[in-house]
């Protein structure tokens, strides 16, 4: 019976149990499977040694034995082939007893191999589910990154493990989070690209697992820590065909080699990785333009805050020297009553050209500013015209402003406003930062390639720094509350945007306690040249 | 006090501290002026003025700077009306913190400022009895 059911095609692991005598109320274990082999050895042993010992005893007494037991007749001889028979009977019951055990314990260890897999499966599974809902609620790259990389460590096991990112030089690797015991040694690292093994993997865009000497080889000449590593792995971190680093993994302690299988396992953390970065890169540029927007806000609402603080001065002046002339105007000697009156005229000009100021720019914003017109443009008399309406207008009215032309009549093309608006706000500027006593310099120049105006003072000057940002808009050199002057830091902002209309270029030289000077040059076009000069 | 009250206008605006001055002297002040914080600071510790009209955009130093300055001085007899631009109340608060007397913001009216300044210098007067009273009083106790 049993033999017939050992030779159906061996079915459940139950049957092939059932069939070696395990019972179905029994577990399939190993143990009990060793248990049942000892069980069947032992009979089996035990007959062997009865069938033996009997055989002794009947050697030993043969002589005082029936005959039927001497063996001298044909039953004898039945009995004998019986015994025979019965002892091979036995022996093909264990040999098949035990194929069928040994069988079961293979397939035993097989499912458990399988099983073992499987749960390392479902690990995977879960430590990268874990890294995606890591992906989609932590914001902070670092925070990410070293979570990929712990949880690969968990998972596949390694004494050490780091993630190196292309830095923006396009050459280099650097380490951005490690996990392991050369914390500080590794982080400083760098890493050339195509070179070493991340080196390497980040060109070849490739993953690499290596074992032993391979490393050794592989490190070899480098500079680089060798650290005893006996097992490494390393893959790219690839978004949108592009590299942006490696994963790498290591183990140092020679306890365990990373399989082909575990080389897959950390190619999909390395996804991970690579969409978290990707995601926080966004993040970083969103951040980047909500940053670059609020500036631009708090630029604009200084710019209010400003605007209203200028216009308030003069208006106050205005109202309050109007207000004091209407009611004390009998009291007043005559020349405070002059006095007051340009207090007014001066203060209502200073207002006029702030209003100015911020039409200018709000045209220059709309784009009305960039068709300069071409006409044909006498600078020195611009210049003088200037500085005319300048005092006009009380502003330094007791300075020295000097003009000086070369040749005697310098010209250029271009837009006459324009060119009127620039120097003005220069030499206005110029006044502004620079003390009573000192003198401004106005020169107008024309040469074969170039006009150009030149506003030298003896100033403030500006430092190397702050000349950066001058032209900005709303931006002056001092914007704490002990600024010398007041201005909405418009002008040298419009000046800018007009010598862009001109196609010029304006330069500044500068040395803090010196002065400055300003430097507008207009290139003369092919068709214009020399005939200008001599026009002139 | 018999004697001209003597106010010190802080401007770094040469016509607004002309505005002022003007207007004060119609009022039968005397007036002292002063274009930055420095030049303030330096006026009231040498002419011990009874008021000072302090703006707090000014070069060198500002008026708040002026205002701690002062703060730091014991007997402190100048009192101090910020006249300012800023209009913030952080701006105003800081200024209360700071210990000045009164806050005025520009555009300011003219009539208003002189009352203004007529305010402080009677409260000061009122509190300057009350001190003596006090004073008085703790001797007749403890003797």
């Amino acid at each position: 019976m049993a033999f017939r059911r050992h030779l159906r095609k061996p079915g459940s692991t139950e049957d092939i149990a059932r069939a070696a005598g395990i019972g179905p109320r029994r577990p399939v274990t190993l143990s009990e499977i060793n248990r049942r082999r000892t069980q069947l050895w032992s009979i089996s042993i035990f007959i062997v040694l009865s069938i033996a010992g009997v055989f002794l005893l009947y050697r030993a007494g043969y002589d005082s034995l029936p005959d039927i037991l001497q063996f001298k007749d044909v039953t004898s001889y039945v009995v004998l082939v019986l015994i025979v028979g019965l002892v091979l009977a036995l022996l093909l019951y264990v040999v098949d007893n035990e194929g069928r055990l040994r069988k079961l314990s293979e397939l035993l260890v097989e499912e458990r191999v399988l099983s073992a897999a499987l749960s390392n499966r479902l690990s995977e599974i879960s430590a990268l589910s874990e890294v995606g809902k890591a992906i989609n609620t932590t914001l902070d790259l670092s925070d990410v990154l070293n979570l990929i990389l712990s949880s690969a460590l968990d998972l596949l096991g390694g004494t050490e493990g780091s993630i190196m990112l292309i830095e923006p030089d396009g050459e280099h690797l650097q380490v951005v989070s490690y996990h392991g015991p050369h914390l500080e040694k590794v982080m400083q690292g760098r890493v050339l690209i195509g070179e070493g093994i991340s080196g390497t993997v980040a060109e070849s865009r490739t993953p690499m697992l290596i074992q032993g000497d391979q490393i050794a080889a592989e490190l070899k000449g480098q500079g680089h820590p060798q650290r005893g590593i006996r097992s490494a792995m390393s893959v790219p971190l690839v978004r949108n065909e592009e590299v942006l680093g490696v994963l790498n993994l290591s183990e140092t302690e020679g306890r365990r080699f990373f399989s082909d299988h575990d080389l897959e396992a950390l190619g999909l953390f390395a996804e991970h990785a690579a969409i978290a970065i990707g995601n926080a890169s966004l993040f970083e540029k969103e951040r980047e333009t909500v940053a670059r927007l609020e500036e631009l806000d708090q630029l604009k609402s200084d710019f209010v805050a400003t605007v209203s603080h200028e216009l308030k001065t003069p208006l106050t002046a205005i109202i309050g020297a109007a207000k004091t002339v209407n009611r004390k105007g009998p009291e007043m000697a005559p020349e405070q009553h002059a006095s007051f009156l340009e207090m007014i005229e001066r203060q209502g000009h200073r207002l006029l050209r702030l209003v100015e100021d911020i039409l200018t720019t709000s045209q220059i914003e709309s784009g009305g500013a960039a068709r300069a017109k071409r006409e044909l443009v006498d600078l020195r008399r611009l210049a003088h015209g200037v500085v005319t309406d300048l005092r006009d207008a009380k502003v330094g009215a007791n300075r020295s402003i000097l003009i000086e032309s070369e040749p005697e009549m310098p010209h250029t093309w271009g837009d006459v406003l324009g060119i009127q608006h620039i120097l003005s706000n220069l030499v206005e500027n110029a006044l502004k930062y620079s003390g009573q006593e000192s003198k401004v310099i106005v020169r107008v120049i024309e040469t074969l390639d170039e006009a150009r105006l030149e506003v030298a003072d003896e100033g403030v000057g500006i430092s190397e720094e702050k000349l950066q940002e001058i032209f900005d808009r709303f931006r002056q050199v001092d914007s704490s509350s002990t600024r010398r002057v007041g201005g909405f830091g418009l002008g040298l902002f419009i000046v800018k945007n007009l010598v862009d209309a001109h196609s010029g270029e304006i330069e500044v030289r500068s040395e803090p306690g010196k002065g400055s000077t300003f430097i507008v040059h207009f290139p003369k076009r092919e068709s214009d040249r020399g005939s200008l000069l001599s026009d002139g | 006090m018999g004697e001209r009250l003597r106010v010190l206008v802080a401007d770094d605006e040469s016509a607004l501290r002309a505005l002022i001055k003007t207007n004060l002297q119609f009022e039968g002040f005397d007036t002292l002026t002063a274009s930055n914080g420095e030049e303030a600071l330096q006026v009231i510790r040498d002419e011990q003025p009874d008021i000072v009209l302090l703006d707090i955009m000014m070069p060198i130093m500002d008026g708040l700077t002026v205002l701690t300055e002062l703060a730091r001085e014991e007997h402190r007899r100048t009192r101090v009306i910020l006249v300012t631009a800023k209009t913030s109340t952080e701006s105003q608060l800081q200024g209360w913190e700071l210990g000045c007397d009164d806050y005025l913001t520009k555009p300011f009216d003219l009539d208003v400022l002189i009352e203004r300044i007529r305010t402080v210098v009677e409260r000061s007067q009122a509190e300057n009895q009350e001190r003596r009273r006090a004073a008085i009083e703790n001797l007749r106790l403890s003797s």
